[in-house]
C-alpha cells in the first residue's frame, strides 16, 4: 500500500479541448523511441470512440472484486497513424503537386473531434481529457506476472519498471481505460509515469502545469486543507470515470453541466429539457453526476445573486498554488 | 603501442577528410580538396557543387539523399535520435559549432564527433590517459549511429547520378576498418 | 553549370580508395572542425563504460532561452525553451506572471502550437539558404544562391525600376508579427518610396463600421478584463477555439456569476460553455442586433444621462435635407463642424461641445440639458434629434418581424434583452467575421449602439473587437522618415485592380439579386472605387502603379485573399521580381523568383500584442541556424546593398514629386541605420523600448530575463494602463469629458455623408434585406473561420497538430446534407462554383446548419488535390460605405477605415468526387 496518494480533479467545465496537455506531454515524453504512437495523455470528444478506438469496450478491469481476463490488446490502427509528409519533395524539388500524408490516414488520435450527438441545434459535444488514473487497485498491476509494475509508496503513482518487463502484455488487455501501452521497439509495455521526477521535485506533472484552460488540480488525496479533498470528498463534485470497472481511479472529474445551454422546441423556442441527457453523463460518472450537477447549479445560482460560493472560488483557482499542492 | 598511436591519428585525419568531402563544396572547400589530393581537380568545383545539391538537397530527377541520420531512419523517430546523439556530444563537452550552425545528426557533424574522439584516443596513447574510454565511445556510436545508418544512405547515395555516389564506398570502408580495429580490441 | 558526360562520371575522382587509411597521407592536422567546437584540454579524461553512462547523466539543458510564439497569434505568450547544445529541443510556459487582486492570474499562458515549436521548425519546408528559381513561377525548382547574389539581384532591380518606371512601383507588403521584424519594412518601404499595403482589410480584420462610431473602432480590454463582467456575449466570435490562452477568463466569470451567450451559425465550441445559444442564420446578424436595439428602446432600457453627455443621439438633425444642423447653417462663415442639441431648460439650439469644430474640448454639458427626443424649430429651421430618427428607423425590426430573417424567436430575443437590460457590466467579443459580410458594416454600428443605450461603453463594459498593439513610440520612431511618407493603400483595392477581381467578381454575382438585396451592383462597386480615388478618398496607387519588384516579409502570399489561382495569376502579370522573406517555404513562397530565409526560432525582437499588459521577447533562444537572417537584419543587409550598388553606378538621388519627396540610392543604408545608430537587432529593439514612455531603460534586460514585461501606463492608446485593474479602453472620456476622435465628439451614430444618405444608412439599421447575396443556384453558404490547430498557415502543417486532425484538408457538412448527397465521412468531396473548385477529405459535423459548407482556414494551398485552395472559391464585394472619405474622422486610414476583404456571401456547391 502506497503511504500517500497522488490525485487529480480535471474540471470538464473548464476544458476547451485545445490538447495543449497531449503536446505537453508528447514533447517531454513521447516524441521518440517507438513511443510516437502513444498519447500518455489524450483529449476525446464526447459523445465519442475515443482514443484508441472504441477503448470502453476492450474488456479488462475487475468484475466483483475478479481480474477480468478476456480484456483486448487495441490493434495498431485502433491508435491512429503517425503519419509524416512529402515536403522535401514538393516544396523543394519540384516533384508531385500535392504534398500529402506518407499513409492514408483512416484513424487518429482525435479523429471524431466536435462530432459528439444529436441534430444541429440540438446536438451536443464536450471534452474529457484522459491520462492514466493511478488507481488505487490497479488492474495492471495485479495483471502482470512479472511484479513489473508497482505503486511508489510516496506518492501512489502507478509505473512500470523497464528492467523488468518483458512484454507479456497481460498489463495492456487488463486496463479497462486503454492506457498501458506496447512498445514495439523496444518490445516492452510502457505508460504514464505521472511525471514523477517532476513530482519528486514538487512540480506538477507536465500535463497539469501546462493546462492552459486550468482545468487541472493536482494533491494528495488526504491533504485536507487541499482542493483534490474539497472537490471530491467535502463537495462531491469531481467524480471518478467508469468507477465500475473496479479499478477505484484517482483521476476525478467535474462532470459537465448539462442543462446549458437549453435546446430548442420545433418551433425556435427554448426547450426545458437538458441538452445533454443525465444518463449519458451518468454513464461515465456514476449515480453521484446529479447531485453534483446540482451541487455546482446551485453554488453557480449563488454567485449570480452576487453571494459568495466557496466551491466556485475553489473551482476558479486564481493562482498556480490554488489549483497545485505538492 | 606507437602503431595504435599512429592509427587514431590516421582514423582522424581520414574522418576530417571525409568531413570535408561531405561539406558543401564552396571554392575554399573545393580547392583544399583538391590541394591535398583528395579530389581529382578534373572534377571541377562548378560540377561538384552541381552534384552536391543533385545528391543532397534537390535531387535531380531522383530524390535527394539527406545528410541528416534523424531522415533515414524515420521509424525511430528523428527527436529521439538527436538527444541520443547530444548525450554523447555532452559527455564529451563537445559543443555544436557557433559560427556553421548544423543539427548533431548531419553526417560531417558525426564524422568530426569521431575523429575528435580519435584524435582524443591518440592523445590519451600519448600521454598516458585512458584511451580505452574514447575507443568504447566510438565503438557505441558506431554502433548506435553512423555505422546503424549508413547501408541505407549508402545505397540511396549509390543510386545518384552524381559524383558522390562513388564516395559512399569510401565512406564505409573507413568505417568498416574503424569497426575492425574497435572489435579486435574489445 | 555543365555536368559531366556518362563517360567522366564513371572516372574516378577520389584520388585515394581501397582502404580509407590512404588518408594517412593527409595528417588531421590539416582540416579544422567545421561543425562543432571542442574543448582544449588535453589531459581531460572522460571515464565511458557504455552508452547507459549517458542516461545515468541527469538530463540537464544546457541553457534555458525565452521566446513567444505569437506569429499571426493576438495571444503574445512567455514560454521557456529548453535547448541542448544550440538545438531547441523542448519548450514549456514560463507560468509567472503576476496576479491582480481578486482576478485569476495568466498562468500558464501558451496553446498546443506553441508547445510543439520545437518540433515544427525542424520540418524540411523550413528555410536554410536563399533560393532562386529556376524553373517556371511555381514549379518548386530551385537553385541555392548566396545573400550577396540574392541582395544583388534585388538592389539592382530595385534602383532599375525605379528609374525606369518611376518610385512607387515597388511593395512592400509585410507582417512578420514582431516589433522590429515589422518597422524594418516599413522603414525601408518609406526610404523607398514604395507601396505599403494595409494587411488588416486584406485578411478581413477591419472594423469599419464601428471606425465610424469611434477612434479607434480596433482595441480591446485586456482579456483578464472578462473576468470583471457579468454578461458576455461571443458574438461572430469563438474564443475557445480562437483564444486560447485566455478562454479560461470566460469560464472563471461563469463560475464568478457572469453568463455567456453565444451568437454564432454553428454549434461551436463556445457555444459548448455558454447559457444561451443564438444560432442566428448566416449573414442576416444586423437583422437580430436591429431587434435587439429595438427592444432596448421600446422597453426603455437606455441610459439617458450618459446617451445626452457621451452620445450624438440629442443631436439635432435638419428634417428637410436629413444634415446634422450646423453652425454655418445659421451664418455664412460658420464652421461645418459645430453641431447643436435642443436645451430643454432654455428651450434653444445651442452648440455641443467637443466636436472637432469646437473651440471647448470637453464633454461636459455644464448647465445644458439636451433633449433626446422631440422636433424643435430652430431659428426657422425644423429639426429632431438622432435619438427620434433612430427610433424612427429601427421601428420596423421587430423581434417578430425579423424572426423570418434571422431564424431566431422572439421569445429567444426578449430573454436576451432582459440579460441585456439588467446586467451591470455588458462585454461583446466581436470576431472578425461580421465583417467579411455585407452587412458587417452595418453591424458593427448596431452592436457598439447596444453597449452604449446601457451605458457600458467606457464604463463597466466593452466592445472588444481586436487587439491594436501598445503605443511605442520608439516604435513609431523608427518607422517613419521625415518627409518620406511612403505610399500606404488598401490591399482589398490593390487586388481588385492588379488581381482583377473586379471582372471575376462581376462573372460570379448576380447583380440583379445585389440590387435587390442592397440596392447596388458589383458594376457599381468598380464606379463608386474610381469615384473614391477621384475624389482623393481612398488613395489610388494601385489604379497608376504596378507591383513590380513586390518584396513580401512573412505573409502567405493569396492565402489571406480570394480566387488563389486567379489572382496569383493576373498579380504575377504585373510583377517582375517577387521576393518572399519567410522562414518556410509555405504556399505563397512557392511562386516567388527569390525566396529569403528569415529566422524563425532565432529571433530577437519584441511582441506588443495589448490584450495582456505584457510585452513577450522574442529572446533568441538560439543562434541562426544556416543562413538564416532576422527580418530586421535582412532589411540592414538590402539597405547596405541597394547603397552600395547605387555608389558603383553613380546613382544618387531620384526626386518622387508625387509624394513631394526623393530616394537617395546612395544613401539608403546610412538612413537606414541612422547612421550606424541601429545595425544589429539589440540595437534597433533597445531603441524601440528605451524611448517609449511606456517601456523605458531597463526593460530591455527584463524582458530579456523573464520573458516578458508590463508596459507602463503610457501605453494605452485610450486611456492609462492600471497598475492594479486590467486594462480597459475609452474610460477616460467618461471619466474626465474627454471627446472621442470623432467629427461630432462623441460616439457618433449619425454620419450624414453624402454617401451614407445615398445608401439609406446615416443610422445602424441592416443594409442587407436580408437574403444571401451570392448566387442562389449554388445553395450552400462558405464557412471558413479561424481554426483551433493553427494561427493562420502558421503551424497548420506541424505533423503532431496534423496528427490531431484527419491529416489533409477537410471540409465539414451537416450529416443530413451528407446523407441526401450520399456522402459519407472520409469521401473526398469537390466543393465549386462557377469561379473554381477545391477538393478535400469531407468531415461530419452536426454541430453545423444545413446551408453551410464550413472549412477552418490556414490550410496551405501544396496540401490540396491538384493545388487547389479553399479560397478559390471565393469572390469578394465591396461595401461602398468604407469607401467614404473626407469626413472628420471617416477617412482613410491604414488598419482603420478602408474596403474591409467581403467574401463571406460566397455560395457554393458540393458533389462526392
Amino acid at each position: 500500500m502506497s503511504q500517500r496518494q497522488l490525485a487529480y480533479v480535471f474540471d470538464l467545465n473548464k476544458c476547451i479541448g485545445c490538447h495543449t496537455c497531449t503536446m505537453a506531454c508528447k514533447q517531454l515524453w513521447t516524441n521518440r523511441n517507438g513511443r510516437e504512437y502513444m498519447y500518455w495523455n489524450n483529449v476525446e470528444s464526447r459523445p465519442g470512440k475515443g482514443y484508441p478506438k472504441n477503448w470502453e469496450q476492450k474488456g479488462g478491469g475487475f468484475k466483483g472484486g475478479v481480474l477480468q481476463t478476456d480484456g483486448k490488446i487495441p490493434p495498431k490502427e485502433d491508435y491512429g497513424g503517425v503519419w509524416d509528409y512529402n515536403l522535401q519533395e514538393v516544396l523543394l524539388e519540384g516533384k508531385g503537386n500535392q504534398v500529402v500524408p506518407h499513409e492514408k490516414p483512416t484513424w487518429g488520435v482525435n479523429w471524431d473531434e466536435d462530432e459528439g450527438k444529436g441534430e444541429f441545434p440540438n446536438n451536443h459535444y464536450f471534452y474529457m481529457p484522459r491520462i492514466c488514473n493511478h488507481c488505487s487497485n490497479p488492474a495492471c498491476l495485479a495483471a502482470c506476472p512479472r511484479k513489473a509494475i508497482y505503486k511508489r509508496p510516496e506518492d501512489g503513482l502507478v509505473v512500470l519498471d523497464q528492467e523488468r518487463c518483458k512484454g507479456y502484455r497481460y498489463c495492456v488487455k487488463a486496463c479497462p481505460y486503454g492506457k498501458v501501452y506496447f512498445n514495439l521497439q523496444t518490445q516492452k509495455s510502457e505508460k504514464c509515469i505521472g511525471c514523477y521526477p517532476r513530482v519528486e521535485k514538487g512540480t506538477p506533472p507536465a500535463c497539469v502545469a501546462q493546462c492552459v484552460g486550468k482545468i487541472r488540480f493536482v494533491g494528495y488525496r488526504d491533504d485536507k486543507d487541499g482542493p483534490i479533498y474539497k472537490l471530491v470528498e467535502q463537495w462531491k463534485v469531481a467524480l471518478p470515470l467508469h468507477a465500475e470497472y473496479g479499478t477505484e481511479p484517482n483521476v476525478f472529474y467535474v462532470p459537465p453541466m448539462n442543462v446549458t445551454p437549453p435546446p430548442f422546441e420545433e418551433d425556435g423556442r427554448l426547450g426545458d429539457k437538458p441538452r445533454i441527457p443525465l444518463a449519458d453523463i451518468e454513464a461515465l460518472f456514476g449515480p453521484g453526476t446529479k447531485q453534483a450537477l446540482e451541487t455546482l447549479g446551485r453554488e453557480m445560482q449563488k454567485r449570480r445573486e452576487a453571494k459568495p460560493s466557496e466551491l466556485t472560488e475553489l473551482l476558479i483557482g486564481y493562482t498556480n498554488k490554488d489549483r497545485f499542492r505538492l | 603501442m606507437n602503431a595504435q598511436t599512429d592509427q587514431a591519428g590516421i582514423l582522424a585525419g581520414a574522418y576530417l577528410g571525409m568531413a570535408q568531402l561531405f561539406s558543401y563544396p564552396n571554392p575554399e572547400t573545393w580547392q583544399r580538396l583538391v590541394e591535398h589530393g583528395l579530389i581529382d581537380p578534373t572534377l571541377g568545383q562548378d560540377v561538384m557543387e552541381a552534384d552536391y545539391l543533385a545528391a543532397f538537397e534537390l535531387g535531380r530527377g531522383k530524390s535527394p539523399v539527406p545528410l541528416f541520420e534523424g531522415m533515414h531512419r524515420g521509424d525511430l523517430g528523428r527527436e529521439g535520435i538527436l538527444e541520443d546523439i547530444l548525450r554523447f556530444y555532452d559527455f564529451f563537452d563537445v559543443k555544436l559549432s557557433e559560427i556553421d550552425r548544423e543539427y548533431p545528426d548531419h553526417l560531417v557533424t558525426e564524422l568530426e564527433f569521431l575523429a575528435w574522439l580519435s584524435m582524443r584516443e591518440q592523445a590519451a596513447e600519448q600521454k598516458g590517459g585512458d584511451a580505452e574510454s574514447f575507443r568504447r565511445a566510438a565503438r557505441d556510436f558506431l554502433t548506435r549511429h553512423l555505422a546503424a545508418w549508413l547501408p541505407e544512405f549508402r545505397r540511396k547515395l549509390e543510386a545518384t547520378d552524381t559524383a558522390y555516389a562513388q564516395f559512399g564506398t569510401t565512406l564505409a570502408e573507413l568505417v568498416e576498418a574503424h569497426r575492425g580495429r574497435l572489435g579486435s580490441e574489445t | 553549370m555543365t555536368t559531366p558526360t556518362d563517360g567522366n562520371r564513371r572516372r574516378t575522382f577520389l584520388q585515394f580508395s581501397g582502404a580509407a587509411l590512404a588518408c594517412a597521407s593527409v595528417p588531421s592536422s590539416v582540416w579544422a572542425f567545421s561543425k562543432i567546437q571542442t574543448i582544449e584540454d588535453p589531459l581531460k579524461s572522460y571515464p565511458y563504460r557504455g552508452w547507459e553512462d549517458l542516461y545515468r547523466k541527469e538530463w540537464t539543458w544546457d541553457s534555458v532561452g525565452f521566446t513567444t510564439h505569437s506569429n499571426g497569434c493576438v495571444g503574445g505568450c512567455a514560454w521557456k525553451v529548453y535547448v541542448k547544445n544550440g538545438v531547441p529541443m523542448r519548450e514549456e510556459q514560463v507560468s509567472e506572471y503576476p496576479q491582480l487582486p481578486g482576478i485569476p492570474d495568466m498562468n500558464p499562458r501558451g496553446c498546443q502550437k506553441g508547445a510543439v515549436y520545437c518540433s515544427w521548425v525542424k520540418q524540411p519546408d523550413f528555410l536554410k539558404y536563399p533560393l532562386k528559381r529556376v524553373g517556371a513561377r511555381g514549379e518548386r525548382k530551385w537553385k541555392r544562391i548566396s545573400w550577396d547574389e540574392a541582395l544583388t539581384e534585388i538592389a539592382d532591380k530595385v534602383i532599375d525600376t525605379t528609374i525606369k518606371r518611376g518610385p512607387g512601383n515597388v511593395c512592400i507588403p509585410k507582417r512578420p508579427f514582431a516589433v522590429i521584424s515589422n518597422t524594418g519594412y516599413t522603414r525601408m518601404a518609406n526610404l523607398l518610396g514604395a507601396i505599403k499595403p494595409d494587411v488588416s482589410s486584406m485578411t478581413g480584420d477591419l472594423y469599419p463600421g464601428i471606425q465610424t462610431v469611434r477612434m479607434p473602432a480596433r482595441t480591446v480590454s485586456t482579456f483578464d478584463d472578462w473576468f470583471t463582467s457579468d454578461l458576455i456575449l461571443m458574438w461572430h466570435k469563438n474564443p475557445i477555439v480562437t483564444r486560447i490562452p485566455d478562454a479560461h477568463f470566460l469560464m472563471e466569470a461563469r463560475y464568478n456569476g457572469a453568463r455567456l451567450v453565444n451568437i454564432s451559425s454553428d454549434y461551436n465550441p463556445s457555444s459548448v460553455h455558454s447559457d444561451l445559444f443564438v444560432p442566428v442564420k448566416m449573414g442576416t446578424d444586423s437583422h437580430l442586433a436591429a431587434s435587439i436595439v429595438h427592444e432596448l428602446l421600446a422597453g426603455k432600457h437606455y441610459k439617458a444621462d450618459y446617451l445626452k453627455e457621451q452620445t450624438d443621439l440629442p443631436f439635432l438633425v435638419r428634417t428637410d435635407n436629413g444634415k446634422f444642423l450646423r453652425e454655418k447653417d445659421f451664418k455664412s462663415d460658420g464652421s461645418d463642424q459645430v453641431f447643436y442639441v435642443w436645451d430643454t431648460k432654455t428651450g434653444k439650439a445651442v452648440p455641443a461641445s467637443g466636436s472637432m469644430g469646437s473651440k471647448d474640448k470637453t464633454l461636459k454639458l455644464g448647465a445644458v440639458d439636451p433633449a433626446l427626443e422631440g422636433s424643435f424649430n430652430a431659428d426657422g429651421i425644423a429639426v429632431t434629434t438622432v435619438f427620434e430618427r433612430l427610433k424612427a428607423e429601427i421601428a420596423p425590426y421587430t423581434p417578430e418581424a425579423t424572426q423570418a430573417t434571422t431564424g431566431i424567436h422572439p421569445t429567444v430575443v426578449r430573454k436576451l434583452v432582459g440579460w441585456i437590460a439588467e446586467c451591470k457590466a455588458l462585454r461583446i467579443l466581436d470576431g472578425y467575421n461580421n465583417q467579411k459580410h455585407m452587412d458587417g458594416f452595418q453591424c458593427g454600428r448596431l452592436k457598439i449602439l447596444i453597449l452604449t443605450l446601457i451605458g457600458h461603453h467606457g464604463t463597466t463594459g466593452a466592445i472588444d473587437t481586436t487587439y491594436e498593439g501598445w503605443k511605442l513610440e520608439g516604435n513609431s520612431e523608427l518607422g517613419a522618415v521625415k518627409g518620406r511618407p511612403g505610399r500606404s493603400v488598401s490591399m482589398v483595392l490593390a487586388q481588385w485592380v492588379w488581381g482583377e477581381q473586379y471582372r471575376r467578381s462581376k462573372a460570379y454575382y448576380d447583380d440583379a439579386q445585389l440590387k435587390e438585396q442592397v440596392g447596388f451592383g458589383v458594376d457599381d462597386m468598380e464606379a463608386l472605387r474610381k469615384e473614391s480615388e477621384a475624389n482623393g478618398w481612398m488613395p489610388k496607387w494601385q489604379s497608376i502603379k504596378d507591383p513590380v519588384v513586390y518584396i513580401n516579409g512573412g505573409i502567405n502570399l493569396w492565402a489571406t485573399s480570394n480566387g488563389y489561382s486567379h489572382l496569383a495569376e493576373n498579380f504575377l502579370k504585373r510583377c517582375e521580381l517577387l521576393v518572399v522573406v519567410d522562414f518556410r517555404l509555405n504556399s505563397g513562397a512557392m511562386y516567388a523568383d527569390i525566396v529569403l530565409p528569415a529566422a524563425a526560432m532565432e529571433k530577437l525582437d519584441i511582441r506588443e500584442t495589448s490584450v495582456t499588459r505584457f510585452i513577450h521577447a522574442f529572446g533568441q533562444p538560439i543562434k541562426p541556424m544556416y543562413e538564416r537572417k532576422t527580418d530586421w537584419q535582412i532589411n540592414v543587409a538590402l539597405a547596405k546593398k541597394i547603397q552600395e550598388r547605387a555608389k558603383a553606378r553613380g546613382i544618387g538621388r531620384v526626386e518622387d514629386p508625387e509624394l513631394k519627396s526623393f530616394i537617395d540610392f546612395d544613401k539608403v543604408y546610412d538612413e537606414f541605420t541612422m547612421d550606424g545608430k541601429v545595425v544589429t537587432d539589440e540595437q534597433a529593439l533597445r531603441f524601440v523600448m528605451e524611448r517609449s514612455k511606456a517601456l523605458g531603460p531597463g526593460t530591455y534586460e527584463e524582458v530579456m530575463k523573464k520573458g516578458f514585461v508590463a508596459v507602463g501606463a503610457s501605453a494605452g492608446k485610450t486611456g492609462p494602463v492600471p497598475k492594479d485593474k486590467p486594462y480597459r479602453p475609452f474610460t477616460v472620456n467618461v471619466t474626465d469629458k474627454k471627446p472621442y476622435g470623432t467629427l461630432t465628439g462623441r460616439l457618433q451614430f449619425y454620419v450624414d455623408h453624402e454617401w451614407f444618405q445615398r445608401f439609406g444608412a446615416t443610422l445602424p439599421k441592416p443594409q442587407v434585406k436580408g437574403g444571401h447575396l451570392g448566387p442562389k443556384k449554388y445553395p450552400f453558404k462558405t464557412n471558413s473561420p479561424h481554426t483551433r490547430w493553427g494561427i493562420h498557415s502558421f503551424a497548420r502543417n506541424e505533423k503532431w497538430l496534423m496528427r490531431h486532425q484527419r491529416g489533409e484538408p477537410d471540409v465539414c457538412l451537416n450529416p443530413r446534407v451528407m446523407a441526401r448527397k450520399g456522402i459519407k465521412d472520409g469521401d473526398m468531396v469537390r466543393v465549386f462554383n462557377s469561379q473554381g473548385e477545391f477538393f478535400a477529405v469531407c468531415k461530419v459535423a452536426p454541430s453545423l446548419p444545413e446551408d453551410q459548407v464550413f472549412s477552418e482556414h490556414g490550410w496551405e494551398q501544396y496540401l490540396y488535390k491538384n493545388m487547389t485552395h479553399y479560397n478559390n472559391v471565393g469572390a469578394e464585394l465591396i461595401n461602398p460605405l468604407e469607401l467614404v472619405g473626407g469626413y472628420g474622422h471617416i477617412k482613410y486610414a491604414s488598419g482603420g477605415f478602408n474596403p474591409n476583404r467581403i467574401f463571406y456571401e460566397t455560395t457554393v456547391d458540393v458533389e462526392k468526387v
